[in-house]
Parts: C-alpha cells; sequence; structure tokens
C-alpha cells in the first residue's frame, strides 16, 4: 500500500510542476543541467552565475524573439542516474528549446540514448572525453563549446614549445591523476611531446586528493627535470608545491593544469611561479573579458576566476543571439544560425567547426582557449600567450 | 495483505503507460534508476541475510558492466554478451567467496571493499585496446536503445532478482541464511551445510548484481572504472537496503522507491543543502524505525513475509 | 641507490604519520563501541575546517589549533552521541552504519552550504621548510604530523593502561555486560570514548589542512583508508594501527619509487596487502 500511496504522491507532484510549465508555454525556455551538489560544484556553481548574468542581460535587452527568456536549471550532481532523467524531463516535460550545461563527461555519454530519440538543440558546456565526441557521431544538433581532451593537450604543446623558445627547457615531468580527467589521451601526449623533441624521463599517475606526492617526486627528483607538468584537481595543487621543495626538487617551473585552484593558494609563497592552464581568468585583457568582469562585479560584488563562469555566460548568449537571428526557435534554424556564430567572447574567438573526430557536430573553442598564467604577488598573471601576456614567465630556483 | 505485491508490479507494469501526460517518459527514466538501485540493494540483502556485510558490490556491478561491454563490442551477440554479464561476475565471487570464507564482520567487509578497490586499479591499468584504460570505453544499447522496452527489460532485470529473493525466503535457504546469521556455531550444529550456503549466498547476489550492471550499463551507455566500480554504489546499495529494512525483499526496494522519491522532492523544494536534509532524514528514520520502512508495515501485520 | 631508499623509507615514515593520526580515532570507536562511523571523516573535515578559520580570522597556526578544533569536535560528537549515537548501540550493527552515514552526508553538505566545495588551504611559516640529513630531505610540517601522531597514540596507549578510566574504557570494549554489572557507568564511558575519537579525528583535520587543505570532500579517501588499516591492525589493538599505517605506507612508498607506473599501482597495492593480510589470518588461525 505504501509504495502505491509513494508512486501516487510523486505522480502528483509531477503533475503540480507540470501545470507550472504549461503557464509558461509561450516563453522561450533553455534547460540548465549543473552538479550544483558534489565535488563538482563549484565548477556547476560558477557556471550558474554565468548563465544568471547572461539572462539578466538578455532579458533587459528586449529577450529573444521579443519573449522573455526562461532558464531552468536542475542540480544533476554530476551523476548520470540524475543527468539522464533531467535530460529527459527538460525534452518531454519542460518542452525546452535548447538543452545546456551537462558539465561531466559521464553524464555527457549517457544522455547519448535521449538525445538521440528527441534531437533537441545541446549547447554543451563542459564534458570533454573523447567518449562524447565518438558516442555523438552523427548528431546533427550538438553544439560543444568546450575544447576536447585533446585540445587541452595542445595548448599545453603549444605552451611548452613557446617555454622551450625563451628557455631552451625541454625536459618534461609529467604527473597526472588515474582518473579520466587526467588520463584521456596521457599515451599520445607523451608520444607527441617526443615526437616534437622534448624528453619525458618520468611519467607517473596518482590519486586525487590522497595528499602524498613525496614517492613520486623523489623519483623525478632524479632526473634533469625542467619543467614538472601536471594534470590534477584543485586538492593536488598545494601538495605537489610543497611537497616539491620538502624534498628538495626543483624544476624550473610547476606547470598544472586543474579545472580550478584552491581558494588561498595565490597567496601563499609556495605558489609564487607556479604556472597554471586556464580557459581564462579575470586579469585577461581581452576587451570582452573586462567588461565581462564588470558586469560579473555589478551582479554578484566579487570578482571570479572560474572559467566556467565566463563558459555559461559565452554559451547563453550566442544561444539567444542566434534564436534572435533565427527569428524563431525552430531547431534547425536556431542551429544554422548558431552554426555562424563569428564573434568576440570573454574568452576569445567563438566560431564553430565540424569536430574532428565526429564532424556532425560543431565544436567551438580549441586549444586557442587556452591561456598559461603565473601565480605573482598573489595575483594571476596572464604569460602566454602573447595577446593576452601581462607580463614575461618567471624562471625560479636556479 | 497479499494482494501489494502484485498491485505493486502491475504499477510498475503500466508506468510507461499512465497518461502522465509531458512527464510520462520522465517517470520512465526515474523509474528505470529506481529499478537499477532497488535490483542491486535487493541482490546485496540476499547475500547480507548470511550475516556478511558485503561492501563489493561495486566490483561485481563493474565485472558485469566490463563483461557486457567488452563483449558487445567484440562482435559477441548483445543477447550472449548480456548473459557474460553475470556470469562473469558469478565465476570471480566464487573464487572470492571461497577465499574469504573464514572472515566475519568487519573483517569481511574491508576484505571485499579491499578486493572492490584493487578490481577498480587493474580496470584501469589494463592496456588501452582492452578495457580503455582510465578513460573507459562507450557501451553498445540493448535493444537498439529503445526507452520503453529498456524500461520493461529493466523490470524483467529486477524481477529476477525479487524473485530470487522470494525463492530464498520461502525456501529452506531462508532458515539456513537466518541460523547462519545468527551463529555458524549453532548453524552447524542445526544441520546446515555452513559453508556451501553462504557460498550460495555470495555468488547467487554477485551473479544477480553482475546483471544489474551490464544492463545498466546498456543504459548508460558507458564504462568508466571511476564511475562503474565506484564504492559509492556498493554504499548505496546497503544504505537502500538499511532504511527500507533489511532481510526482507520488499526492504530493499521501498528503501530505493522513497530514497529517490525523498530526494527528488527535497530538491524540487528546497534546491539548496537538500542533501543535508536527506541525510537527516536517514537518521530520523533510523533512529525512530530500527527496522527500517518496512517495520512501519510489518507492526500493523506481523504475519507478512517480514524478517526473521 | 642508497640515497634513494633512505629517502623512501623516510617518505614511508612521513606518510604513515598521516594515516596513523586519521586511524587512530576510528580505531578507539569501533574497538569500544564497536560501531562503524561512516561519519569519522567528516569529522576530520570539521576539523579541517575549524582549524582552517582560526587560522585565516585569528591568524592562529593550524598546529596550534589543533587544540580548539579537537574541543570543538569533542563537544560535538557529545551531542550527536546523546542524540542518536547511544540509541542504535543496541540495535543491529547496521543501523549505526546507516546513521552514521546520514550524520555524514548531513555535515558534508552543510560545510558545501557553508563554504562551497572549492579547497581551500593556509599558509604556515613552516610549510615551506625541510630538514636535511645527509642525503634525506623531509618537511616540517609532515614531521610534525608524525610526531603529533605518535605522542598522541602514546597518551592514548598511556591513559589506556595506566589510568583508572582507561581500565574502564577497557572493561566497556571487552564485555559491555560485565562491566555494567560491576558498577562502570557505561554510557558515560562510551561517551567520552566517542568523544575522544573525534577530537582525534578533528586534530587529523588540522595536520591534513596544513598539508593539502579543507574541503566538504576531503573525508572520505581517508576514511577508506582508515579502516582498511584499523582491520589490518585488527580491531580493538591501538598499537597495530601504528605498525599497520607503517607497513602500509613502506609498502605505497616502495612501489612508487622501485614500480615503473608504480604511481597507479601504489593503491592497488595498499589494498592487495590488506586483503592477502586478512585471508591469511583467517586461514592461519583456523
Amino acid at each position: 500500500m505504501n509504495r502505491i500511496a509513494v508512486v501516487l504522491v510523486v505522480v502528483a507532484l509531477l503533475a503540480m510542476g507540470g501545470t507550472d510549465a504549461l503557464a509558461q508555454r509561450e516563453q522561450v525556455r533553455i534547460g540548465i543541467s549543473l552538479p550544483l551538489t558534489g565535488p563538482a560544484s563549484a565548477s556547476g556553481k560558477a557556471a550558474e552565475a554565468g548563465y544568471r548574468l547572461a539572462l539578466d542581460e538578455i532579458n533587459k535587452a528586449g529577450g529573444v524573439l521579443g519573449r522573455r527568456l526562461q532558464i531552468l536549471i536542475e542540480d544533476d550532481g554530476n551523476l548520470p542516474a540524475k543527468g539522464v532523467p533531467i535530460f529527459t524531463k527538460f525534452v518531454t516535460v519542460d518542452r525546452v528549446h535548447a538543452i545546456t550545461g551537462i558539465f561531466g563527461s559521464a553524464i555527457g555519454v549517457s544522455i547519448v540514448g535521449p538525445a538521440k530519440l528527441h534531437e533537441p538543440l545541446i549547447a554543451m558546456l563542459g564534458a570533454a572525453s573523447p567518449l562524447v565526441e565518438r558516442g555523438f557521431e552523427g548528431y546533427k544538433y550538438l553544439f560543444h563549446y568546450h575544447p576536447w581532451a585533446y585540445h587541452n593537450m595542445e595548448a599545453v604543446f603549444n605552451f611548452m614549445e613557446f617555454v622551450r623558445t625563451g628557455t631552451g627547457a625541454s625536459t618534461i615531468a609529467m604527473l597526472y591523476e588515474d582518473g579520466p580527467f587526467g588520463s584521456a589521451g596521457i599515451g599520445d601526449t607523451r608520444s607527441e611531446l617526443i615526437r616534437r623533441g622534448f624528453d619525458v624521463p618520468f611519467m607517473e599517475s596518482f590519486k586525487t586528493g590522497s595528499g602524498d606526492f613525496t614517492a613520486l617526486l623523489t623519483r623525478a627528483k632524479r632526473h634533469p627535470v625542467d619543467v614538472l607538468f601536471w594534470i590534477g584537481f584543485d586538492a593536488d595543487a598545494l601538495p605537489i608545491a610543497v611537497q616539491s621543495r620538502e624534498i628538495g626538487f626543483k624544476p624550473r617551473l610547476i606547470f598544472g593544469s586543474p579545472a580550478s585552484w584552491p581558494v588561498g593558494y595565490e597567496g601563499n609563497p609556495v605558489a609564487r611561479d607556479v604556472a597554471g592552464m586556464a580557459g581564462w581568468t579575470s586579469a585577461s585583457p581581452l576587451p570582452a573579458s573586462k567588461e565581462f568582469v564588470k558586469k560579473y562585479q555589478a551582479k554578484f560584488g566579487g570578482l571570479t576566476e572560474e572559467y566556467m563562469a565566463p563558459m555559461g555566460y559565452t554559451i547563453l548568449t550566442s544561444l539567444a543571439a542566434a534564436m534572435n537571428k533565427a527569428g524563431t526557435t525552430d531547431k534547425d534554424r536556431v542551429a544554422a544560425e548558431l552554426a555562424k556564430t563569428d564573434t568576440d567572447t570573454p574568452m576569445g574567438r567563438l566560431k564553430f567547426k565540424p569536430s574532428r573526430l565526429s564532424p556532425s557536430v560543431y565544436q567551438g573553442f580549441d586549444s586557442d582557449l587556452w591561456m598559461v598564467f603565473q601565480f605573482r604577488e598573489g595575483r594571476r598573471v596572464p604569460v602566454w600567450p602573447k595577446h593576452v601576456a601581462a607580463g614575461p614567465l618567471a624562471w625560479r630556483w636556479r | 495483505m497479499r494482494w501489494v505485491g502484485p498491485a505493486a508490479l502491475c504499477v510498475a507494469l503500466l508506468v510507461p503507460l499512465v497518461p502522465a501526460g509531458g512527464y510520462q517518459q520522465y517517470v520512465v527514466q526515474v523509474a528505470t534508476f529506481v529499478l537499477i538501485n532497488a535490483a542491486v540493494a535487493l541482490a546485496w540483502d540476499i547475500q547480507a541475510r548470511t550475516g556478511q556485510l558485503s561492501l563489493a558490490p561495486a566490483a561485481f556491478f563493474g565485472l558485469g558492466a566490463y563483461a557486457y561491454t567488452m563483449a558487445a563490442l567484440r562482435g559477441v551477440p548483445l543477447a550472449v554478451a548480456f548473459l557474460l554479464g553475470p556470469l562473469v561476475a558469478g565465476v570471480v565471487s566464487l573464487g572470492l567467496g571461497i577465499v574469504t570464507l573464514r572472515l566475519q564482520g568487519l573483517y569481511f567487509a574491508i576484505a571485499t571493499l579491499a578486493f572492490a578497490e584493487v578490481v577498480k586499479v587493474i580496470f584501469k591499468e589494463l592496456p588501452l585496446d582492452l578495457t580503455g584504460g582510465a578513460v573507459g570505453l562507450t557501451a553498445p544499447p540493448l535493444l537498439g536503445g529503445h526507452q520503453t522496452g529498456l524500461y520493461y527489460l529493466g523490470l524483467g532485470v529486477f524481477l529476477v532478482v525479487v524473485v530470487a529473493s522470494l525463492a530464498v525466503r520461502h525456501s529452506r535457504l531462508h532458515y539456513a541464511f537466518t541460523a547462519i546469521r545468527q551463529g555458524e556455531l549453532t548453524a552447524r550444529v542445526l544441520g546446515v551445510r555452513v559453508v556451501r550456503t553462504k557460498l550460495l549466498a555470495f555468488v547467487l547476489s554477485a551473479a544477480l548484481i553482475g546483471m544489474v550492471g551490464a544492463y545498466a550499463t546498456s543504459r548508460l551507455f558507458f564504462v568508466i572504472p571511476e564511475d562503474t566500480f565506484g564504492i559509492g554504489l556498493s554504499v548505496t546499495a546497503l544504505a537502500t537496503a538499511i532504511f527500507g529494512g533489511v532481510y526482507t525483499t520488499a526492504g530493499p526496494v521501498l528503501g530505493a522507491v522513497i530514497l529517490r522519491s525523498l530526494e527528488e522532492v527535497l530538491r524540487l523544494v528546497l534546491r539548496e543543502g537538500y542533501l543535508a536534509v536527506y541525510g537527516v532524514i536517514l537518521m530520523l528514520v533510523i533512529l525512530y524505525l530500527p527496522g527500517g520502512l518496512v517495520s512501519l508495515w510489518n507492526r500493523r501485520s506481523r504475519d507478512v513475509a517480514g524478517g526473521d | 641507490m642508497m640515497d634513494l631508499f633512505l629517502q623512501t623509507l623516510a617518505n614511508a615514515l612521513i606518510q604513515s604519520g598521516t594515516y596513523a593520526l586519521a586511524s587512530s580515532g576510528l580505531a578507539l570507536a569501533v574497538g569500544v563501541l564497536h560501531i562503524v562511523n561512516f561519519a569519522h571523516g567528516e569529522f576530520l573535515m570539521v576539523g579541517a575546517f575549524v582549524a582552517y578559520w582560526l587560522s585565516v580570522l585569528a591568524g592562529i597556526d593550524p598546529i596550534v589549533s589543533l587544540v580548539p578544533a579537537g574541543a570543538v569536535m569533542f563537544a560535538a560528537s557529545g551531542v550527536i552521541y546523546q542524540a542518536s549515537i547511544r540509541r542504535v548501540l543496541l540495535a543491529p550493527e547496521l543501523n549505526a552504519l546507516l546513521l552514521t552515514f546520514g550524520i555524514g552526508i548531513t555535515l558534508q553538505n552543510l560545510a558545501v552550504l557553508a563554504f562551497g566545495a572549492t579547497p581551500r588551504v593556509v599558509h604556515t611559516a613552516y610549510q615551506l621548510t625541510a630538514v636535511t640529513v645527509g642525503p634525506v630531505s623531509v618537511g616540517v610540517a609532515p614531521l610534525i604530523t608524525l610526531v603529533v601522531s605518535v605522542t598522541l597514540l602514546a597518551g592514548m596507549y598511556a591513559v589506556l593502561y595506566r589510568t583508572g578510566v582507561g581500565k574502564s574504557i577497557r572493561a566497556v570494549a571487552q564485555n559491555r555486560t560485565g562491566a555494567h554489572l560491576v558498577g562502570l557507568d557505561v554510557d558515560r564511558i562510551y561517551l567520552l570514548t566517542f568523544g575522544i575519537a573525534s577530537a582525534l579525528a578533528a586534530i587529523a583535520g588540522s595536520m591534513v589542512l596544513v598539508r593539502i587543505g579543507a574541503s566538504p570532500h576531503m573525508g572520505f579517501g581517508f576514511v577508506l583508508k582508515a579502516f582498511a588499516i584499523i582491520v589490518m591492525a585488527g580491531l580493538g589493538n591501538l598499537t597495530g594501527v601504528l605498525w599497520a599505517s607503517l607497513v602500509l605506507a613502506t609498502a605505497e612508498a616502495f612501489v612508487r619509487t622501485y614500480v615503473p607506473g608504480g604511481g597507479g599501482a601504489a593503491e592497488a597495492v595498499f589494498f592487495l596487502l590488506i586483503f592477502f593480510t586478512l585471508v591469511w589470518r583467517s586461514w592461519r588461525t583456523a
């Protein structure tokens, strides 16, 4: 009896939500699926702020197709078991005109089924794994804004070549976390670095969050390492820098690519001249970025360093612009307009190209998105590439 | 109250046909994941009835998922690949069961946990073209990815677990399981073949979880060691079963339905911090209903297929 | 070669300090109260955040903060014990598991609400200092962790085996009913033990803060390993925690240092070692 009662309650609750959706059917609606709980929620919350900022701006400027734009934000917890039903709900219940968000690759892959069934317009926020790219092969309505994992690596190669040109450094030790984030294409990365004439005498995986790097760094120390390159998460940033010092391992540059950095890291002396790869920093000299920072401060009263904030902002802004240009919410026409996007964003130029492994997918940012900054005097100073650099690359300890 | 089970089954059968308006497909999706959780929790419970707290469900789930995916990607017919899930999980669990036979309580729990963690690392470290390494593999969908069809397949998978649970409950095995749980020595005195019974429970449970793993993967389209072998799956299974009421068939199922509904409702109502409230509710339920949710039920009619 | 060997040994010793500290409280709780405390990692997290805010707002060093962090968690765990834990002690043991799981989820998500999910790090004067002895170089911060954990374990051992309270605790751990029969206030002793165990978690948290940082989700990885360590040590065996930590940390360090690809395999070796120890022990004693 209880079970039946429960089912009835659930159905009733869902139906109540349904009348809501009915009342607003004439608006243009965009569904946003984000990790607002769990370890990925820092990125999810940043993206949410970006989306909300864009929403305000769009509606102040007259909305979409003369109507107020409405966004529906759902917490997927970065879990497929939540993300898949949310995706389906957006399509079948809320009847949204486009779906965006989707941060983790696991959800990115697991929505392939429902996506192919309903073929909604998707403007994907994250999900950089090649599994997602291959999963969406042949799909015509996916706009993948974030660079793929191999783009990230291309940026690393380019930066390394810049470092070599400036300093002669050519020996790289690599540490990567053993999950899908750090391990995607890691073998190819090494062979590509070697093909480009770098020496990679040391490469090891680690478990993120464990905080114990001394053994691995002790081994790396035995090689004449110029650059220590690590791929991991925010929790690994402090232990890597600190423990290198502790055991007397002195690479000339510590260079990492976590999606975000710990709070308070920039003010820690150990962070001095540590280099980080980022999709964006608030110190970016790009005019669109400066404008974004100003608007962000006006709305939220503080700064952000999370690149997911301008990413969310960029996605919603470009989506609304495409709908307005198309003059309709018809997904084919909106997709056609979105595909023509060629605009300045806080993160640089956005222009869609056929994706490398799955050409039907529209790929937005590529390796050019990435920039490298160094922590200096408690701030992030962009040092690469040249058009965003605010200072020279600093070398330490030799 | 004998009609409750069949009635619930009718509801489950009708889920995709309920005229829930636009909500229909959403309900089907949520229901599918509830079925998966319920099936894993119930399969875990079957083994828990022998008094052994296993933290290896994630390993068997993952083995089932990988067996299906790796076979399917190598051209094995999907139906066969699907059956490989329970088979591989069952065979591996037999080995693990024999080795850990003498371990009790927390020692058994940690040994199974350690096993699950080791299996996860092995799948991460195996050659890329074999398991896809840490990045994982995309899995082909069963039934061409037909949503309603997959729901019914999920229901079928779930029913297999329910039938197994009921079969155990209504056979002499029930007494053997219960006796072992209350003390192996006593059980032996009572003439229970302890070793054989414990192994049977362990392998049965693992094979069922492996089957769910194969099914879930065909539904999620991927295997990634970090997720597919994630310890969270084991913890969820036992939390669900305890919440609903252990050593019963209804308990873990009820637990899965209520926990998911609870989470969805809290999320819709509170938006911020709903998981904190969810945690408080878990605490309150176990404090005031020490037998889990089913004890509400059994309080009213003590003769129903309750625990022991 | 000798240099590398010695450095690896030092690394192992250092890491075992963190392991022992994170596990000792759990060993006490499991050994005396016979409950599996899934919230132990979240207690550690609470300690880390207390030390974090004391450092940021009042400039107090986390080494000093381990006292207030331990005190806060000692008091909080008293409330938690009175309101919940004591009520499941006589229930089936699985109930404590779900209860503490609920406590853990609640604490974790309250922390997310209050502080966000991004880790937070502090700066201490000795964070960048290392002691060099011959070819071996060791950080001061982890050295302090090691000293703290050895001191605390020694202190706990002294309390348990040299004082009246310790005797009572051991009596309750061995036989609840018997202890009750000879007139011990079992409930009070449980309250005290749970408080000490939780305070130890918080102290571990303030040490982890110096090494890694504080974040709502930091606890789980530690508690998973802590469970493995106390089980390998043998439930209720406090000194065993020290050697189990040392053995496991040594195995990890040597695999990481000497095995190519050992970075990923170390995790497996850690659990494989525990698996074989448990299995081997169970068959040997049979």
